[in-house]
């Protein structure tokens, strides 16, 4: 067992929010597999995960969300279908979804409660060891190491908690969690304060928390002890706050750039760029913008 | 089995009309098709159609 807390092989995905601000188009299916140009959103934070060496992916789902669980198993008529017609690059797609070696453990939340009670579901699953949370609504784009990548460098070097941080404009320190503390010569923050959602005048900095996480498994501890926060839900921040005096949290100022695709205006973007960037598109899709007339 | 082949053997039976119709189409079972419409209806949207012209009229095209 000891072995395993050196190593960070598990992966929690919080799915169960219910997407009202995507409505209508998150009624029946979940957020999460909104497509980015090709692909849903679900699967780039799953290959930003991999890439990190995560072996489990463990996702918090709730009942209404069966299309993740498809979607990451095997489709048989579908591969049937394009084996008949001889479709191998369209088979490959669908084949390498989760690489092999890989698994994934599908979990329900009852009541979508906070993302702190989303990570506290994954418990039993998660048991003893340093894990990994991802979510998948802030896609992050980078052109080298993934951000999940370089926040397991500095976890292998520093150990600890690490967030990934990203500087916002004050006005905005109230849709996130802020951290107050120093930044070190290395780079990174040591965080000595997590606030989630404060007002502008009362954020301790402009640093704010994004949806990637490496924590330490004594947080479900911390969890079971920490009482609804901000809209009455069960915070994650508070609870990484009350590890702050016992062991050591980084904050990492990740080289990337986020797309926050639970705002329509982010997930547009996002197609955008990405299209921009996607090998078989990004020539058409450029001529396509410099030529459209904007009213 | 194509619709197209039962509707050409109506064609001796009765009248089969053809209208131009007025709009523009977007072929979404084409990656690109769907990415034009995605660009053109968030451009109509009420909610985000100043926002999502500003953020194209200040993008820099590689």
């Amino acid at each position: 067992m000891s072995s395993h807390k050196n190593k960070l092989r598990k992966a929690v995905f919080p799915v169960a929010g219910l997407g009202t601000r995507f409505l209508p188009v998150t009624k029946a299916s979940p957020k999460e597999m909104l497509p980015v140009v090709d692909k849903p959103l679900i699967q780039y934070a799953v290959e930003e995960a991999v890439e990190a060496g995560i072996e489990v992916l463990i996702f918090v789902n709730n009942r209404n969300k069966r299309a993740i669980e498809d979607y990451f198993d095997d489709a048989r008529e579908l591969s049937d279908h394009l084996t008949r017609k001889n479709r191998p690059r369209l088979l490959e797609k669908i084949n390498d979804i989760v690489p092999a070696g890989v698994s994934c453990v599908y979990l329900r939340q009852a009541n979508s409660d906070g993302l702190g009670d989303a990570v506290r579901c994954a418990e039993a699953v998660v048991h003893d060891e340093p894990f990994a949370v991802l979510l998948a609504d802030d896609l992050v784009r980078t052109d080298g190491a993934g951000c999940m990548t370089q926040l397991t460098r500095v976890w292998e070097r520093e150990g600890g908690t690490v967030l990934a941080l990203e500087e916002v404009a004050p006005e905005n320190t109230s849709r996130y969690g802020i951290i107050g503390g120093a930044r070190g010569d290395d780079g990174l923050w040591r965080v000595e304060q997590l606030v989630e959602k404060p007002p502008s005048g009362e954020a301790p900095s402009r640093m704010a928390v994004i949806g990637r996480y490496i924590l330490q498994p004594d947080i479900f501890d911390h969890l079971r002890n920490t009482r609804p926060g901000v809209g009455g839900e069960l915070q994650l921040t508070d609870a990484i706050a009350k590890q702050i005096d016992s062991q050591p949290v980084h904050g990492l100022c990740y080289d990337g750039r986020r797309y926050d695709c639970g705002d329509k205006l982010g997930y547009l973007r996002a197609n955008v760029e990405y299209a921009l960037k996607h090998p078989e598109l990004a020539d058409d899709f450029r001529d396509y913008l410099k030529n459209l007339e904007l009213p | 089995m194509q619709l197209t082949d039962a509707i050409a053997k109506q064609i001796d039976l009765q009248p089969v009309h053809g209208l131009c119709y007025d709009g523009r189409r977007y072929d979404c079972g084409d990656k690109l098709g769907y990415l034009r419409a995605n660009v053109e209806y968030a451009l109509k949207h009420p909610e985000l159609a100043d926002d999502f012209r500003d953020y194209l009229k200040n993008l820099e095209l590689p």
